[in-house]
C-alpha cells in the first residue's frame, strides 16, 4: 500500500531569543525574496533543534499516534507536515488532500455564528449548493451544540468550540487528517463520537494523532512514535510508546519536589503480595497491596488517610481510617493497612500517608510518596480497573 | 490551472463577503463611515478656506476646490485603507491561514474585492456630490476612461505597496506605525487641498510623479474639470510597475508564509 505521508530526516530549529528570532526571520525573508536558499542548516546563536532526524511514513487506513511530553516537539512536527512552519532539513511528502485540526477554532470569526463560520469554511473548501448545505447540516449534526450553532462563536465554551472545530474538520473526507490534542476537551459522549469518527475516517484516511492520553492512543492508533526532546526514540506498537511515555512521566514525577509535612513522623513499608516493594518497583495487575505504618511517633486517635495517586491523573483513591471506623488501642507501634488488590491500569502510581488531628482539622504529617509501577497491557485510559463477577442470568 | 484560479476567485469573494458582514455586524454605522469622514473633511475645508481666504462662494473655482478636497480625501482614505489592510492581511488572517490550506490568493483577492466595493461606495458618493456643489459631469467618454484608469492605478498601487510591506508588518510593529505617520504627510503633498502643479520643471511635479496617489488624483481632477492631463503617464507607469510588484510579491509571500506563521507564534 502506498504511503500518504512520508517524513524523511526532518529537522527543525527554533530560537529562544525573540530579537534573534526576528533577525533570523528578516534574514530568511530577504533571502527568499532574492531566490536564495532561505534557511540556514546550521544552528545560529540562541537556536536549538526542536526536531531532529524524524522519519516515518503513514499509509491509508492507518492511525499513527505521536506521543511525547510537553515541549517534545509533537506540535512542531505536525505544523511542519501541514506546511504551517518551515522545516530546516529533510523532506515531507504529502500525497492527497490534507485536513488538520491543530488549533481548535483556527479560522473561526468570533463574532460570526457557528453556522456562518461553517458556511464560510465550506465555501473556502470549494463546496457549493447542495454540497455546501449537506456539509453544514453534517457539521451541525456532529457538533450537536443545539441552538448555539446559530450564536456567535465568542459565546461558546471551550468544549463547544472543540466540538465545532472537530466537526468542521472531520466531516469532510480528506486523504490525510492531522489531529493535535483535539480530544482533550469535550465531554465523554462527544469524545466517544470522535473516536467513532476517527475509526471511520481511518478506514480510508491516513491519520496522525497527537495525544497525551495513553488510553486514546491505545484505543485509536495502529502504530505510534515517541518523541523526546525533538528526537524520535521509538516507532512501533502503541503499547511500547505508551510504556515509554509512562516511564518518563514517572521519572518526571519523581524528580518533582513532593509536598511533604513532617515526613519523619512516619515510616512506611509498602508490600505487594506480601513482598516488600522498593520505590519504583513494578508490580502486576491484581497483586495484593499492604501498607505497614510505624505509628510510634503519631498522636493516638489521629485520623489517617492513605492516598493513591496516578502520575497521569492525580489522586484516584483514598482509604480513610474514619470511614473504616478505626479504634486506636491503648498502645501500639505498628499499623497494617490492607489496601486490597492492585486493580489498576498499567502506569505509574504512588502511595502516601496523610495524618490529621482526631477532629480532622489540623494536618500533622504528610509522608513521602512511595512510587510504584503497574505493568501489563493498557486497556482504555481509566486508571482504576476493577474486576467484577459477571453473571449470566 | 483555470479551476484553481476560479476557486481562488470564489474563495476571495467568500472571504470578502465575510469581511463585509463582519464590518456591518461590528460597527453600528457600518460602511457609512466611508461617507461620513470625507464629508466632515469637506465641511472643515470649506469653513477653514472661508475663514482664511474669505473667498466668495459664487466663485466657481471655490467649488472646484471643494470637490477636489472632498474627492481627494474620499479616494485617499480608500487607497490608504486598502494599502493598510493588504499590509496586515497575514496577521489578520493568521487563524484561517493556519486552519485551512487554501493558499494566499483568496486573502489578497478578498481585500481587493472588498476594496472595490468600498471604492464603488466612495465614487458614487463623489458622483452624488458633484451636482450638489453645482458642477456638471464630464461630457466626453475619454474623461471617464481616464477616471477608470486612475482608479485602477490606485487599486493596484495600494495592493503592490501593501504586499511589499506585508511580510515586514508581521515581524515589526514599526511598519504599522510608519504607515500611520505617513498618512498626513501624503495628504499634504498630494493634490487634495491644492491643485496639482502643471509645470514639469517644478520639484513638486516630480514629487507628484513618484507619489502613487498624487497622479491618479490629479488625473481625476483634470477629467472632472476638463483641463489637460499632465499626470497620465505617471498613472500608466504606476499601473505597470505595480502589476510587476504584485506578481513578484505574491510569488514570494507564498514561500514566506510558513516563516511568518512561525514567527507569529500560537
Amino acid at each position: 500500500m502506498d504511503s500518504l505521508i512520508e517524513v524523511n530526516d526532518l529537522w527543525k530549529k527554533y530560537s529562544r531569543n525573540l530579537k534573534a528570532s526576528l533577525r533570523y526571520a528578516a534574514r530568511d525573508l530577504l533571502a527568499s525574496s532574492v531566490g536564495a536558499h532561505s534557511v540556514e542548516e546550521k544552528l545560529r546563536e540562541s537556536e536549538f533543534w526542536a526536531l531532529r532526524n524524524i522519519n516515518f511514513s503513514v499509509q491509508r487506513g492507518e492511525v499513527l499516534g505521536i506521543m511525547g511530553h510537553n515541549g517534545a516537539g509533537k506540535s512542531t512536527l505536525l505544523k511542519c507536515i501541514a506546511n504551517k512552519i518551515k522545516y530546516d532539513r529533510g523532506s515531507v511528502d504529502i500525497r492527497g488532500e490534507l485536513a488538520h485540526l491543530i488549533e481548535m477554532s483556527a479560522g473561526f470569526s468570533p463574532t460570526m455564528s457557528g453556522r456562518a463560520n461553517v458556511k464560510v469554511r465550506g465555501q473556502l473548501l470549494g463546496k457549493r449548493g447542495k454540497q455546501l448545505k449537506q456539509y453544514i447540516d453534517e457539521v451541525a449534526e456532529f457538533a450537536d451544540i443545539g441552538e448555539f450553532f446559530d450564536s456567535p462563536v465568542q459565546f461558546y465554551s471551550s468544549g463547544m468550540k472543540s466540538r465545532l472545530g472537530f466537526a468542521a474538520s472531520s466531516v469532510i473526507n480528506p486523504d490525510i487528517l492531522i489531529l493535535d490534542e483535539v480530544l482533550a476537551v469535550g465531554d465523554l459522549p462527544f469524545r466517544i463520537k470522535c473516536y467513532e469518527r476517527i475509526n471511520e475516517l481511518a478506514k480510508k484516511t491516513a491519520v496522525l494523532f497527537v495525544s497525551h492520553s495513553p488510553g486514546q492512543v491505545a484505543r485509536l492508533c495502529d502504530r505510534a512514535i515517541y518523541i523526546e526532546k525533538g528526537r524520535q526514540v521509538y516507532e512501533g506498537d502503541p503499547q511500547g510508546a505508551i510504556a515509554l511515555y509512562q516511564d518518563k512521566l514517572e521519572k518526571a514525577g519523581q524528580s518533582k519536589t513532593k509536598g511533604v509535612l513532617n515526613p519523619e513522623m512516619v515510616s512506611l513499608i509498602f508490600k505487594a503480595n506480601n513482598q516488600q516493594c522498593d520505590p519504583g518497583k513494578k508490580i502486576s495487575y491484581g497483586d495484593e497491596l499492604t501498607l505497614e505504618i510505624d505509628i510510634s511517633r503519631i498522636p493516638p486517635d489521629s485520623q489517617l488517610r492513605v492516598i493513591l495517586r496516578s502520575t497521569a491523573s492525580g489522586a484516584i483513591a483514598d482509604w480513610n481510617s474514619v470511614r473504616s471506623q478505626l479504634q486506636w488501642p491503648d498502645s501500639a507501634t505498628k499499623l497494617v493497612v490492607e489496601l486490597g488488590y492492585a486493580e489498576l491500569n498499567p502506569g505509574s502510581y504512588s502511595l502516601s500517608l496523610q495524618v490529621m488531628s482526631p477532629n480532622g482539622r489540623e494536618h500533622i504529617c504528610l509522608s513521602e510518596h512511595l512510587p510504584f509501577r503497574v505493568g501489563g497491557e493498557l486497556m482504555y485510559g481509566i486508571a482504576m480497573q476493577k474486576r467484577a463477577n459477571w453473571i449470566f442470568v | 490551472m483555470n479551476t484553481k484560479f476560479a476557486n481562488s476567485i470564489i474563495a476571495g469573494l467568500t472571504l470578502a463577503g465575510r469581511n463585509v458582514r463582519l464590518q456591518i455586524q461590528e460597527h453600528l454605522l457600518g460602511y457609512s463611515w466611508n461617507i461620513i469622514i470625507p464629508v466632515l473633511y469637506a465641511i472643515c475645508f470649506i469653513f477653514v478656506k472661508q475663514a482664511i481666504l474669505g473667498r466668495d462662494q459664487s466663485d466657481p473655482e471655490h467649488w472646484w476646490s471643494v470637490l477636489r478636497a472632498f474627492s481627494g480625501i474620499t479616494l485617499f482614505q480608500f487607497w490608504f485603507q486598502l494599502l493598510r489592510d493588504i499590509s496586515e492581511f497575514i496577521r489578520s488572517n493568521r487563524g484561517v491561514l493556519r486552519g485551512l490550506n487554501i493558499g494566499i490568493s483568496p486573502f489578497i483577492l478578498s481585500l481587493i474585492f472588498e476594496g472595490m466595493f468600498l471604492l464603488c461606495i466612495r465614487f458614487i458618493t463623489i458622483l452624488v456630490a458633484i451636482p450638489l456643489v453645482g458642477i456638471s459631469y464630464p461630457d466626453n467618454l475619454i474623461s471617464w476612461l481616464y477616471i477608470v484608469l486612475a482608479l485602477l492605478s490606485m487599486i493596484v498601487s495600494a495592493v503592490a505597496i501593501g504586499l511589499l510591506l506585508a511580510p515586514w508588518s508581521v515581524l515589526y510593529g514599526d511598519v504599522r506605525r510608519a504607515l500611520q505617520s505617513m498618512a498626513l504627510p501624503i495628504i499634504l503633498i498630494s493634490p487634495i487641498f491644492y491643485p496639482a502643479v502643471t509645470q514639469s520643471e517644478l520639484v513638486m511635479y516630480w514629487v507628484n510623479m513618484f507619489n502613487p496617489i498624487a497622479s491618479p488624483l490629479a488625473v481625476i481632477n483634470a477629467s472632472f474639470q476638463g483641463t489637460p492631463q499632465i499626470y497620465l503617464t505617471a498613472v500608466v507607469a504606476w499601473i505597470c510597475v505595480s502589476i510587476v510588484i504584485v506578481a513578484w510579491s505574491s510569488f514570494n509571500i507564498r514561500k514566506q508564509i510558513p516563516i511568518l506563521l512561525e514567527r507569529m507564534g500560537s
